[in-house]
């Protein structure tokens, strides 16, 4: 049973992890920092470490998603980051992808589920 | 807070140094904000909410695993298979070469502690090949930090890749095996090595009582003059074993190579052969000193010998030509008439 529930964890992981893009773009509609979309997102049921997210905003700055600035914010520097016009081009595109994706999986998911296991009588 | 300090420079220090000053303020200002969130809602002694909040941040290690976004590794995944393929071949080839070298010696100049000879072998084995591994390993993994591909051209060739390239699966003739090169170059490699260090062995041992006495067959500076060419050769055919072990079937530039290699094999053995001077003047007058009137019977069908040598090298030389070549013409055959083979679009 421990195993399946590993299997099962890993899988769901795998989803997570595709979808976490579209999630933080989603957030960035107005400029944040890195903790305030860890909470956001923690919020809206989507929990992610710090030591992922941070490293991801980075990735994303650097292939043009997104532009960062550092501000001077209650006597501390914060990097905020919003979505430069590349990023939200491609958010619009990752968003109707993912609608299609929804309707297309949905209907899989919604069929007369096949899940009758194999057994051997 | 030394304990902040302590895990950000821990994260930092494996880092790039570009990138340090710019994830460092990064991961201050995060701890902060974690800190600020907490000190509202979380009672307590201020160092133990630190300890909490790096807690929840994880080993520095894998956030900076994290900042990286790859795995680092001596050698990836794109170069492993060649990389243990040469590691595997090298040390074969060492191992054997020093195996032979050593009972060679062993047998000719059997030193007075030999017990220490036979308990120093193995070490010498493990050290040379663990010297040899460490080589390749430097060499690849510097390839590998520069990035280069090594592999045999296959993902360029991936670019434009259409299903009717695909070669026909090689008749049993055609094929090339990983087992057919692997002696030959193992062999190439030790012969090799032998050639330039213990040529001057070869000759003839005799044991009587007066205890072990050799007479050396060849003469060493004559010896010296065909070295260069001997060497040649036994590189190349190092090379063509490697050519066939790279493209895994006989082409028509193979065993065109192949032909040429077998006519400079044979144009070099028969010199050799012809050569008088190779053998040293000393071994003649020493085995008529030592064995008597065989020595003249020998001497006298020694043309005949050289003679028959040489036939029986270029015989050989010939059908290894003359197979090979058919070999790849088949091969060739098969390509160019792929589409007409069982599978194809065709009946």
């Amino acid at each position: 049973m421990d195993d399946r529930e590993r299997i099962v964890a890993g899988l769901v992981q795998e989803l997570r992890r595709g979808t976490l893009i579209l999630c933080v773009l989603r957030q960035l509609g107005d400029n944040r920092y890195g903790y305030s979309l860890v909470q956001s997102l923690e919020e809206a049921g989507i929990p992610i470490d710090p030591g992922t997210l941070y490293p991801l905003l980075r990735r994303l700055e650097k292939q043009g998603l997104l532009e960062s600035r550092w501000e001077l914010e209650e006597a501390r520097p914060r990097r905020y980051y919003g979505l430069s016009e590349t990023g939200a081009w491609v958010l619009d595109r990752l968003t109707a992808e993912w609608q299609a994706m929804v309707r297309t999986i949905r209907a899989l998911v919604d069929a007369e589920p096949d899940t009758q296991p194999k057994k051997e009588e | 807070m030394e304990l902040i300090d302590r895990y950000v420079h821990a994260v930092i220090r494996r880092l790039p140094a570009s990138q340090r000053g710019d994830i460092e303020k990064e991961l201050r200002s995060l701890i902060e904000d974690m800190r600020a969130a907490r000190t509202g809602t979380q009672a307590g002694d201020p160092s133990a909410i630190v300890r909490d909040i790096l807690l929840e941040l994880g080993p520095p290690d894998v956030m900076a695993r994290n900042y990286r976004g790859e795995a680092r590794c001596l050698v990836g995944p794109a170069l492993y298979e060649t990389y243990w393929l040469v590691v595997k071949i090298v040390a074969l080839s060492i191992a054997g070469a020093l195996t032979l070298a050593t009972a060679i010696r062993l047998a000719l100049d059997p030193p007075s502690n030999l017990a220490e000879t036979l308990l120093l072998f193995p070490a010498s084995v493990v050290s040379a090949v663990v010297g040899a591994f460490g080589w390749i390993t430097l060499v690849f993994a510097i390839l590998q930090h520069k990035g280069v591909d090594v592999s045999t051209g296959t993902e360029k060739e991936a670019k434009e890749w259409n299903p009717d390239d695909l070669p026909p699966v090689p008749t049993a003739a055609a094929r090339i095996r990983l087992g057919d090169s692997i002696p030959g170059l193992v062999f190439g490699i030790l012969f090799l090595i032998l050639l330039n260090t213990s040529s001057h062995l070869l000759g003839v041992y005799f044991f009587d009582l007066s205890g072990r006495n050799f007479v050396p067959l060849l003469d060493p500076d004559r010896f010296a003059v065909w070295l260069p060419w001997l060497n040649l050769v036994v590189a190349l055919g190092i090379l063509k074993e490697g050519l066939k072990l790279a493209l895994g079937r006989w082409t028509l530039w193979l065993a065109a190579f192949n032909a040429a290699l077998n006519v400079g094999t044979l144009v070099l053995f028969v010199s050799l052969v012809q050569d008088p001077a190779l053998v040293s003047a000393a071994f003649w007058t020493e085995m008529a000193d030592r064995v008597g009137d065989a020595v003249g019977e020998l001497r006298r069908v020694e043309p005949l010998l050289r003679g028959l040598a040489i036939v029986g090298v270029g015989i050989g030389c010939g059908i290894d030509t003359v197979a090979t070549g058919i070999k790849a013409i088949r091969g060739y055959l098969e390509r160019a008439t792929g589409g007409a083979y069982p599978g194809g679009t065709a009946g």
